[in-house]
């Protein structure tokens, strides 16, 4: 059951459907689980790929055969994992062992005189840059809203290149915000949890 | 071998993994994000605190049609990392959180361009999501909503990109 409401969450979370209950509900499964943050970016990324694929103002014909091939992806990507978490938490069923290892190595270390670097970070990781991603994209850019009332129009500009995105149909900023002097909003109360936690993540 | 040597190779392994990091949390670059306001009425309007823009950014402006105003004035401005895995935020109206943009890489195209996915949020709530290829010093402007007989622009520019 509690695998069921964890992906529904998710799914609405890579469509940005989440309600702010749900959002905390997500966001106290992430802190339970560490790796599915990573999971839900990698969701992203395919899902952005998928639609990538299919023009962003025509409806996708055959919905639920569309949802299934991109679950289906998803699942692959998952899948494709799979080998690496289960080394991972095998590794974590040792780490009561890495403080005392940590420090015989250090001395270790201090004998023979060598320094421990930095280890070799992947451009790639498990969330990462996709670098080897074909260099063909799409010219215009798919825009999702979370509103039917919204549009959009894209604007190129002398080069061929998208410059611009006139959105039309946002409900108009109240005049009395005053926007020069930012003196309203500067609350936590309500933010997005993908925003607070990207601060958390910042500060760490 | 025997067994104290095992245990040692087998710590002597582990060493490196103590100190990794995040690949996701590394930084290929930086992200400036501009909230203008534009406007064919008096500027005054938006305040006494506002900023001229640069006389090459209203000339950008100015060449498309539809970002056509004849007043600009610079609301506010945010740099940000772009993070090799993680979204990134930026809140040009600092400290209020009023308007933010979250950007995310997608893939890169080329040692100047990068495929990002980009969203806009207006009073803590996601209005839409976009995924354009944005060039290295080359602005993107996402039209906004209408604000004191003006309209507020959003500017959106790598100013970095590591090789």
């Amino acid at each position: 059951m509690k695998k069921e409401k964890t992906e529904e969450l998710n799914v609405k979370w890579v469509d940005g459907l989440l309600s702010p209950e749900e959002e905390a509900e997500l966001a106290t499964l992430m802190e339970e689980t560490p790796e599915l943050e990573a999971e839900l970016f990698q969701s992203r990324r395919v899902t952005q790929a998928v639609r990538e694929g299919v023009s962003g103002s025509v409806e996708p014909p055959y919905g639920d055969f569309f949802n299934s091939q991109l679950m289906r992806k998803v699942d692959l990507e998952i899948a494709s994992k799979t080998p690496a978490k289960r080394a991972e938490r095998w590794w974590q069923s040792l780490r009561w062992a890495w403080a005392p290892a940590g420090a015989l190595a250090l001395v270790l270390a201090f004998f023979a005189g060598q320094r421990i670097g930095k280890p070799a970070v992947s451009g790639a990781g498990v969330a990462g840059l996709d670098k080897s991603a074909p260099a063909a994209i799409a010219d215009l850019p798919s825009i999702y809203f979370t509103s039917d009332q919204l549009n959009a129009d894209v604007i190129s500009d002398a080069d061929g290149e998208v410059s611009a995105i006139v959105v039309t149909g946002l409900d108009d900023l109240k005049d009395d915000l005053d926007l020069s002097t930012a003196s309203l909003g500067s609350d936590l109360k309500g933010l997005p949890v993908s925003y607070l936690r990207s601060k958390a993540r910042n500060f760490q | 071998m025997n067994r104290f040597s095992a245990i040692l190779i087998l710590i002597w392994s582990l060493v490196p993994t103590l100190g990794a990091q995040d690949p996701g949390m590394e930084s290929i670059g930086t992200m400036s994000v501009e909230l203008i306001y534009a406007t064919n009425g008096e500027v005054d309007v938006a305040g006494l605190t506002t900023k001229e823009l640069k006389p090459e950014t209203i000339k950008a402006l100015q060449a498309v049609k539809e970002l056509k105003f004849s007043e600009y004035r610079l609301l506010g401005s945010d740099v940000s990392n772009i993070l090799n895995g993680y979204e990134g935020w930026a809140s040009p109206l600092r400290p209020s959180k009023e308007i933010l943009v979250s950007f995310q890489p997608i893939k890169r195209v080329d040692g100047n361009r990068l495929q990002m996915v980009l969203e806009y949020w207006q009073g803590k709530q996601k209005i839409f999501t976009t995924n354009p290829t944005l060039t290295k010093g080359k602005a993107f402007y996402l039209v906004g909503p209408k604000w004191r007989e003006g309209r507020v622009i959003i500017a959106v520019k790598i100013l970095t990109l590591d090789k």
